[in-house]
């Protein structure tokens, strides 16, 4: 595969203002997407990992704003740019399938109107007719019968919406589509056959994937490569393959064996003791810490960080564990 | 189920609602204290002769179930009584110049206080919590909580009194000849102006604050943010999007509004002597002209019934899940 970088997020700070104080949901996170790979986002409720999507597609709304950092997007900083530009990026260069695609439909549209709409804004058809065939296509894509874009979504079964929401991600031929949780809100046989769809129109159309989800067989499954993300930070990131291997990351060794397997010896699924941070107060040094087996003196003062885990290779891990300046010197 | 059942279901359950409220109001009135008669005649010596005729007249000597039934067949036929005071059919009194006066006043008003309302509503929901969302917020509230009746009295106080711009009271000037209707219309107008204001300045405080907080909670929808991530311009997203599902409980607020416009305005109809049902009712109450008072009863009713029909085919319209359900 070729390594062609199609985003690359740096230090970007999300914060949201509240009464009861500032939340740091996004706390300087790194990260880089390659044309046409899957990357799994992955962390427990609350540790920002929806925060950083919706930052990707600049939609954080007051009291959250976007404090610092860049988002580079086809080697543009759209952080810079007017609302004018970024309307006309959002969907036609990133566009996103929502969290419980239940409710991320227009109750009173037609579901065809709602792609054609996208289509139209963007001024890529001339007429509704040239939308049309273009709405046919991308219901032959996901597999639903063209007579439904005249349905209002009440008349869908959450299947046949999650297809749509998916043809509507699509419509405008995007580089990148943010797939928040998509799958969490059906059945495990409806989830099952929407992933392959969705990897299977990833690899034909070669459409690079963000998948943010806490569904690890899902990732071991699907994902080119892996960031686990903890209290607003990314922890660690490998490719897919050596993550499931051998986690490094305290953090995702715990992740990693809270998943049952039904090969191998039977085994008493460990749960990570404690609960994530507030993000309000995070603690100070790693943030981790209060959690971690092997906590040292170090980490309850000093934030590690992200870094090469051997010089010269992509994994990374930020971790005082593995950190060859602290070992060495201490 | 289809469009046409849900009609038809629709049209049985409103006969159904006119048919018992007739029968409560039957009742109510034969439960009221006192004999009709004493009602007509309390002030007059009338010799016991005259008294028996009426009662014949007025079929009070025949048995209740007998009275009910002819009660019934006048309604159908719009048999509604005679006016006390009046003297004249009671359908005559209502459906006349009061109804036509109260129909122009109230629908002009609520009109125009539910479209400002909703514009307004709208546009301050987008910019919430902005100083200018505040001082809207604040200035609704204020105009919510203001007797209608006070602001009446102090626009006539300003605009008719101190700067003679508009007339104290009526509906037309007495007594002037008129060019052409043209000219009658125009003072028509000029008489109508400050109660017009009056009631939409004080509903224009609760339609926007409705249509504000409807469009609040629906910006919160996902289905708008899906509309943001389209990357459609931010006119379409509000008035597509946005306002068409925030409307629906202005619709429902607009049939049971109903009540009002047919009932007039009984409080700003008395403060302007504006000629309307308002002012009827205030006066038949006053000369206790009780067959006027169970006419416009009657007409409120069939009224807000129709209305209500016709806000739920409304309904039905705006929100395709309605017919479903």
């Amino acid at each position: 595969m070729s390594k062609e970088t199609v985003l690359l997020v740096e230090d970007l700070h999300t914060y949201y203002f509240t009464l009861g104080g500032v939340v740091r949901a996004v706390d300087g996170v790194d990260l880089e997407v390659y044309r046409g790979e899957l990357v799994a986002l992955v962390g427990e409720s609350g540790c920002g990992k929806t925060t950083l999507g919706y930052s990707i597609m600049r939609l954080i709304m007051p009291p959250g704003r976007i404090v610092k950092g860049k988002i580079i997007l086809d080697g543009i900083n759209i952080l810079e740019l007017d609302d004018e530009e970024m309307r006309d990026i959002r969907w036609r260069k990133v566009s996103m399938i929502f969290q419980g695609a239940m409710n991320s439909l227009n109750p009173v549209m037609k579901v065809g109107d709602q792609i054609i709409e996208a289509l139209l804004y963007h001024n890529a058809i001339s007429s509704v007719e040239e939308g049309r065939s273009i709405v046919k296509k991308l219901f032959e894509l996901v597999n639903l019968d063209f007579e439904r874009m005249n349905s209002y979504p009440h008349e869908l079964s959450g299947g046949m919406k999650q297809r749509v929401v998916i043809a509507m991600a699509l419509a405008l031929n995007p580089d990148i589509v943010i797939a928040d949780e998509p799958t969490t809100a059906l059945d495990v046989t409806t989830q099952a056959k929407i992933m392959k769809m969705i990897n299977d129109i990833r690899r034909k159309m070669g459409i690079s994937i963000i998948l943010i989800t806490h569904d690890l067989p899902l990732v071991a499954e699907v994902a080119d490569r892996v960031y686990i993300m903890y209290a607003g930070k990314i922890v660690e990131a490998a490719d897919v393959y050596s993550m499931f291997k051998e986690p490094k990351h305290p953090y995702s060794q715990g992740l990693l064996s809270a998943i049952p397997s039904i090969k191998g010896p039977k085994r008493r699924l460990e749960g990570m003791p404690g609960e994530p941070p507030d993000l309000r107060k995070p603690p100070q040094g790693c943030r981790f810490h209060p959690r971690c087996a092997y906590v040292m003196d170090i980490c309850r003062t000093k934030e590690p960080v992200l870094k090469p885990l051997a010089s010269g290779t992509k994994r990374i891990v930020s971790c005082w564990l593995y950190d060859d300046s602290y070992s060495k010197g201490g | 189920m289809g469009l046409r059942e849900y009609v038809i279901r629709r049209l049985i359950q409103l006969v159904i609602a006119i048919f018992l409220f007739i029968t409560i109001m039957f009742f109510i009135f034969r439960l009221m204290p006192g004999d009709p008669l004493s009602l007509v005649i309390e002030e007059f010596a009338i010799d016991p002769e005259a008294r028996e005729r009426l009662i014949k007249l007025w079929g009070l000597d025949k048995p209740p179930l007998e009275q009910y039934f002819i009660y019934i067949r006048n309604l159908l036929t719009g048999d509604l009584g005679v006016s006390f005071v009046y003297h004249e059919p009671v359908a005559d009194v209502i459906i006349s110049r009061k109804l036509l006066n109260t129909l122009a006043l109230l629908i002009s008003s609520h009109g125009m206080a539910m479209f400002l309302g909703m514009i307004l509503g709208v546009w301050a929901a987008w910019r919430r919590g902005t100083a200018i969302d505040m001082a809207a917020l604040t200035t609704s509230l204020i105009l919510h909580s203001i007797p209608i009746f006070w602001l009446g009295i102090v626009f006539l106080m300003i605009f008719a009194v101190k700067y003679r711009l508009f007339p104290l009271a009526g509906t037309i000037t007495p007594a002037k000849t008129f060019e052409n209707i043209f000219e009658y219309i125009g003072d028509y107008l000029w008489h109508m102006f400050l109660p017009m204001m009056t009631i939409t300045v004080i509903r224009l405080g609760s339609d926007f604050l409705i249509m504000r907080n409807t469009m609040i909670s629906v910006t919160k929808e996902d289905y708008i943010v899906t509309a943001m991530a389209k990357g459609l311009p931010e006119k379409v997203i509000i008035w597509k999007h946005a306002a068409r599902n925030a409307m629906l409980p202005i619709v429902t607020l607009a049939g049971l509004d109903m009540a009002t416009v047919v009932s007039g305005a009984v409080l700003t109809e008395s403060v302007f002597s504006w000629d309307g049902i308002g002012r009827l009712i205030y006066e038949a109450a006053i000369y206790r002209d009780f067959p006027v008072l169970q006419g416009v009863f009657f007409l409120i009713v069939v009224v807000v019934l129709v209305a209500n029909f016709l806000t739920d085919l409304m309904y039905a319209y705006l929100d395709p899940r309605v017919r479903y359900e």
